[in-house]
């Protein structure tokens, strides 16, 4: 790392300019212009980078009308979503970004770097963009993330709190989907149909995670177990799941319940979302299977056989020892796999749902927004992008914090 | 019994010399195969409470297969072993109750790497035992104290040196208070120095009565701490005595042959 490093971050102090300069000619010099060869290679790569960026930034500052985003902005956030009912979605993101906060803290300090970009991006760039009128909304809540973050931080610290700090992450994820819900029905409910935006996207693609986690860990187990029935159940699954287009799939739990599944109970009736949901569930739950197995095939079989020895059950092996050791194994490509996840929920679009990109293009059909779909796209771009960031990098800490690490020796 | 014996041993009876009434460990004539390979060739012996029994032979003798079936991670295909009193065989309830009267430690200790040191000693007796978590954590430190490394007790296994991460191994086994502690190799991951260090532990062990049985190479430490010498050569038992006859008048020609060759 400190290869890489400025000079004037060497922790010195501030200098005077010329100094500040030289030093970064001096970097400059020996890193980007140390032979020939480099040279060249180098000057190309900038003046490239140089001419890019300088017709991007022109096209945003110049060309480019984000009135199409400013007027939209409600559309695409939460869709057609009544605005009397908006009650129900703000405690929503203060409950978010407070868990994002905490949870960030719990596991570790937010590097410089990413909370750098995400401040550019989240907190000034899309603001502008979007108007800040409506940004101001969500300040009560970044600040509160703020704080929350600082709190956890603290706390986390003291090694008595540690675990705690972490369970009470964890639990509050795992309170966040039913609450989201639970808003979304009680007194009356908003009729899911209206679901829409990236709220829209956040939801299935939060049911999704929480119905395919446990399911694929199942799956990873039955696939791995000693009994045959199982693990051929197990293996046809996965090949089938992983066999079949999303988009059939879709169009499947759309269409297939009306045709030849029975209705059990009214399952037909059950609303579109939820049935989407579950496909993606099926769906992504065949990949987290693949991924834990993987995890699971990692650990050495010395593992197992210490576990077996000091008298533990195959279940509390696989609670205490397998399971937590493969679920960090493959914490990169499961992280992965949400990641993945979260970018096919623009697929509902496919069962007619309106979702955030779905409702950008939408705009594009509006008299006075004629041929700004470029606008529109690269704001969702960006929204999807920082979620994305704000996911990998919570992944990596994670990754880190489980790595099961001491202090002594690395 | 003394104080010191219902520490480590949990209430097993202490050393009683030769006449040992009551043997913690019974073999009669196991056999297990690998496919066509015949590993062990009907072995049989007994092992009595409290006694040090140290198993050696050439590599290939099957002498970690001799250990690993007595509790059960090998299964033995014919042939009895009866450990305090418990038949192993295909019932389940036998194999929980075996595991709980057994420890187990092995040549590359096999700590849970994403638990500490407090951790990797807790859980069992926790999760098997059902021990109130002071109790254990109490248990962890003062075995901790015994096997000489008090200080590492919030360290991760990534962080320990190959000599402790054996004692953390011994103190985890010993924290299920088994009656009998089964040591594949304990020593031969290690470097000189640490070997001598869970050598003398091993002695300790011993000496507070602890049902044990070594394979090793350290002949040195088999002569010192073993009541009884077990020499295996493919999968049979050449023969077994105490050190004293192994050492000083082996009775088999191949027991004497192996013998020069490595002391």
């Amino acid at each position: 790392m400190t290869a890489v490093r400025l000079p004037l971050e060497s922790g010195r102090g501030l200098r005077s300019a010329r100094e500040v300069l030289a030093a970064a000619w001096e970097w400059a010099r020996t890193r980007l212009f140390n032979s020939p060869a480099n040279a060249v290679v180098s000057l190309l790569l900038i003046v490239l980078l140089a001419w890019a960026s300088f017709l991007f930034l022109r096209w945003m500052a110049f060309e480019a009308d984000w009135g199409v985003v400013r007027t939209n902005r409600r559309l695409l956030l939460v869709g057609r979503f009544p605005q009397d009912q908006e009650w129900r979605i703000w405690p929503v993101v203060y409950a978010l970004t407070a868990l994002l906060g905490w949870t960030w803290g719990s596991w570790g300090r937010v590097t410089r770097w990413a909370a750098a970009t995400m401040a550019l991006i989240g907190v000034l760039v899309l603001p502008t963009l979007a108007g800040w009128g409506g940004a101001l909304a969500f300040l009560p809540a970044v600040t509160l993330a703020a704080l929350v973050h600082l709190v956890a931080l603290r706390l986390a610290t003291r090694p008595a709190w540690r675990t705690r700090v972490r369970v009470a992450s964890g639990v509050g994820w795992f309170l966040a989907l039913p609450l989201t819900l639970a808003l979304l029905h009680v007194r009356g409910g908003v009729d899911p149909t209206l679901w829409g935006g990236l709220y829209l996207n956040l939801v299935v693609a939060s049911g999704a995670v929480m119905g395919a986690l446990p399911l694929g860990i199942a799956l990873a187990l039955a696939r791995t177990s000693s009994f045959r029935a199982l693990r051929w159940a197990s293996t046809v699954y996965v090949e089938v799941m992983r066999g079949l287009p999303l988009p059939v799939m879709l169009t499947l739990s759309w269409l297939a319940l009306r045709t030849f599944l029975p209705s059990w109970g009214g399952l037909d009736e059950v609303a579109l979302v939820y049935r989407v949901t579950i496909a993606f569930a099926l769906f992504t739950a065949a990949f987290i299977a693949e991924a834990v197995r993987g995890g699971l095939n990692s650990i050495p079989r010395g593992q197992r056989e210490a576990a077996a020895a000091l008298g533990l059950q195959w279940w509390q092996m696989t609670a205490y020892v397998t399971m937590p050791q493969a679920i960090r194994n493959s914490l990169p490509a499961l992280a992965g796999e949400f990641i993945g996840l979260f970018m096919t929920t623009t697929l509902v679009a496919v069962v007619g749902l309106t979702d955030m990109l779905q409702a950008a293009r939408g705009t594009t059909e509006q008299p006075d927004f004629f041929g700004r779909q470029k606008e529109v796209l690269l704001f969702v771009g960006m929204l999807f992008w920082v979620t994305a960031f704000a996911l990998s990098r919570l992944s990596a800490r994670l990754e880190r914090a489980l790595a099961g690490k001491g202090t002594r020796r690395a | 019994m003394t104080d010191a014996t219902t520490d480590v041993t949990g209430g097993a009876a202490p050393a009683t010399g030769t006449e040992a009434p009551h043997p913690a460990i019974v073999c009669r004539d196991v056999h297990k195969w690998y496919g066509r390979f015949h590993a062990l060739r009907g072995i049989t012996t007994d092992i009595a409470e409290g006694e040090t029994v140290v198993v050696f032979g050439p590599s290939g003798s099957a002498k970690s297969t001799f250990l690993r079936c007595l509790n059960r991670l090998e299964v033995h295909d014919s042939g009895e072993i009866t450990i305090a009193g418990i038949t192993l065989d295909h019932q389940v309830h036998n194999l929980a109750a075996v595991r709980r009267q057994v420890g187990m430690v092995f040549q590359h200790f096999h700590l849970f790497p994403h638990l500490t040191v407090r951790q990797n000693i807790t859980l069992a007796p926790q999760v098997v035992r059902h021990m109130a978590k002071a109790e254990a954590d109490a248990r962890a430190l003062r075995l901790l104290e015994q096997v000489g490394i008090p200080n590492l007790i919030d360290m991760y296994p990534s962080d320990l040196s190959g000599g402790q991460a054996q004692r953390v191994a011994i103190a985890r086994a010993l924290a299920m208070e088994p009656r009998v502690l089964l040591l594949d190799e304990p020593t031969s991951a290690l470097d000189p120095e640490s070997i001598r260090g869970i050598l003398a532990l091993l002695g300790e062990l011993s000496d507070l009565g602890m049902t044990m049985v070594i394979v090793t190479h350290e002949m040195g430490f088999a002569r010192e701490v073993a009541d009884r010498l077990l020499f295996l050569e493919e999968g049979q038992v050449v023969e077994e005595g105490p050190p004293e006859q192994i050492f000083g008048h082996a009775q088999e020609e191949r027991t004497r042959r192996f013998l020069s060759q490595i002391l």
